[in-house]
């Protein structure tokens, strides 16, 4: 488990409680800048929580308690004098099930610059173009801009909100499951897009597909119950993992 | 036989449409009957002449009813005054509700003291609301618009300017009146908003109020009509505690002026209600009142329709611009 890369974020002894479940367990984890990093792991182990606590999210749920500290760039986002909105936009989310706003495609994919106060119409056609291209999605509602997003397939608004999210330029971007609804051209261009993506950011995907990991990250978390069991490179992971747990899982023995 | 009848439900539904039947039929019953009452009011009442003269009169005679002042027997400082006073109470309530469900749906922290407002709106809710004339009466025109006279209105005194009953009264004690329902149905519609929504303007980057401002009340627009909906209904239909803070069987003026600020807000007003009340039981000549007493109803009845059909509209525009709906599947 060595690792010799600058990291964006650095999780330090990461504690989650829902009510009184503990669902993440004294996580220690450094995620690679300008890479990609997985978290795979099976159903409910923790892995949407962990994504979730590396921009505050969880705290927007029901009776949660966070211990630990979550490092961005050497400084802990946990810290009371950080804020949160600006956090939030330095790094971006997209939730596991598609949740675009009840406003037209264009809206949804503007709501965010135009929450960083941008609102010249030229400008703002440009960005949510070259969003909503980079999404893949731009063909396919290019003449329905002004169409309500929620009459989109679910796979169509699953990359509408993979839009919204790299709009506003976030310096890390956590996509929960991005492909579970795409059929297989559409997730191939949104590997393609993560693959452009890491040049300038830092992105973390949570997946069940393992080829999916496998082909596109450059590092790999297996989590399981609430515990970080292993953490490596995705090469070194996938052909030699160091824990059984983690080998058993990637082959499909687990259980 | 008959316990299969019973397994079946077949009683219950029976009850169900009984019920249902009954409901309509006590409403279109009373809405026919109102129609009955005063549709020949102002039939002509000659017995020779042209039809088509006739019917034009019987126009001329529900115009006349319709524009005329109180002295001329018409209706129409009934009709303004009801307008102005359930509009203005709207442009007090619907902001002050709103502000106060926003706030306990969206800042307030759960606990006793959250609990025991709720329990305190839901009973205002049930407070008679001849009990809200009085406080009216004692607090907004004696307190307020006696402070407001001695402030602002020193020359004129001892003539009272605000300090006695008046439009800007009946309209507060309207809003109090309807602050309950107001509260009640916004936090509903609050409530109803998926939290997904929420989570997905946080996580690009709004802050509270933002979402407040972006996502929360746009979705609850449609409930926030539908309370006023409720509110206006309620507050049209009030007579007794009116009485107290500015509503009077007739007056000479109406509460509108030519110059600025057009809107006489101290000057008492008449409504629909009232006068539906003042000719139905103190009218000296009972037999020539009943059926003008139906007319205004009928009027009442239609301004009220008309009011609700403009808020349905509203709504359906505030909801198909926010149209929220899950795809199907
Ligand atoms: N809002 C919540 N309230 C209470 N418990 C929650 C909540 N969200 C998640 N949990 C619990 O936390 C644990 C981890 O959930 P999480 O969603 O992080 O799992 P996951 O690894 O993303 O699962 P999946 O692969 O099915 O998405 C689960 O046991 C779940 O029941
Ligand atoms: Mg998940």
């Amino acid at each position: 488990m060595t690792a010799e890369f600058i990291a964006k974020l650095d999780v330090q002894d990461l504690s989650l409680k829902f009510a009184d479940k503990t669902v993440l367990q004294h996580i220690n984890l450094r995620i690679p800048e300008h890479k990609i990093t997985a978290f795979i792991g099976p159903s409910g182990c923790g892995k949407s929580s962990l994504l979730r606590s590396f921009n505050r999210m969880n705290e927007l749920l029901e009776d949660t308690q966070t211990t630990g500290e979550v490092l961005l760039d050497g400084k802990n986002i946990y810290h009371s004098e950080i804020e949160v909105a600006e956090l939030r936009r330095r790094v971006g989310i997209v939730f596991q099930k598609p949740n675009p706003f009840p406003h037209s495609v264009y809206e949804n994919v503007a709501f965010g610059l135009r929450l960083q106060g941008i609102k010249q119409a030229r400008q703002l056609d440009e960005l949510v173009e070259s969003a909503l291209r980079k999404a893949a999605l731009w063909d396919e509602v290019r003449d329905r801009l002004h169409d309500s997003a929620v009459n989109l397939s679910g796979g169509q608004q699953q990359r509408l909100v993979i839009a919204r999210a790299i709009a506003i330029e976030p310096e890390v971007l956590l996509l929960d499951e991005p492909a579970s609804a795409l059929d297989p051209i559409s997730t191939l261009k949104i590997e393609e897009l993560m693959y452009d993506l890491k040049q300038h950011y830092t992105l973390v995907i949570v997946t069940h597909n393992m080829q999916q990991a496998a082909r596109v990250s450059d590092y790999t978390a297996f989590l399981n119950m609430g515990q970080l069991i292993e953490f490596d490179e995705t090469n070194k992971m996938f052909t030699d993992p160091s824990q059984r747990a983690t080998e058993d899982y990637i082959t499909g023995r687990f259980g | 036989m008959l316990r299969n009848w019973f397994r079946q439900g077949a009683p219950w539904i029976w009850l169900n449409a009984g019920a249902v039947a009954m409901s309509l039929l006590l409403v279109f019953g009373l809405l026919a009957f109102i129609v009955v009452q005063s549709i020949g009011v102002f039939w002509p009442s000659e017995l020779t002449g042209h039809t088509g003269e006739k019917l034009l009169q019987y126009l001329v005679n529900w115009w006349q009813f319709l524009s005329g002042s109180s002295g001329q027997a018409g209706i129409f400082p009934a009709i303004l005054g009801t307008v102005l006073m359930v509009l203005l109470m709207s442009v007090l309530v619907t902001p002050l509700g709103v502000l106060a469900a926003v706030y306990l749906h969206e800042y307030a922290k759960e606990g006793l003291l959250l609990r025991l407002i709720r329990v305190a709106v839901h009973n205002l809710a049930g407070v008679p609301s001849i009990v809200f004339g009085v406080f009216g009466l004692g607090f907004f025109v004696y307190y307020l618009g006696g402070n407001i006279d001695n402030l602002f209105f020193n020359d004129s005194l001892p003539t009272p300017t605000f300090g006695t009953p008046g439009l800007l009264w009946v309209s507060l004690t309207l809003a109090l009146l309807t602050l309950p329902v107001v509260i009640v149905a916004t936090e509903q519609g609050l409530a109803g908003i998926p939290k997904n929504l929420r989570l997905g303007c946080f996580a690009l980057g709004a802050t509270k109020a933002e979402v407040i401002w972006k996502i929360v009340l746009p979705q609850a627009s449609p409930a926030m009509v539908t309370a006023l909906m409720l509110a206006i209904a309620r507050a049209a239909g009030e007579v007794a505690p009116l009485v107290f803070v500015g509503v009077v069987k007739s007056v000479s003026e109406l509460p509108l002026s030519s110059d600025f600020p057009y809107l006489q807000l101290q000057q008492k007003i008449t409504s629909l209600s009232m006068h539906i009340y003042d000719a139905g039981l103190q009218s000296p000549d009972a037999q020539r009142a009943e059926p003008l007493v139906f007319a205004s109803a009928l009027v009442l009845i239609t301004l009220i329709f008309i009011l609700n059909l403009l808020a349905y509209r509203l709504r359906k525009r505030l909801a198909l611009r926010y149209r929220n709906r899950p795809l199907p599947e």
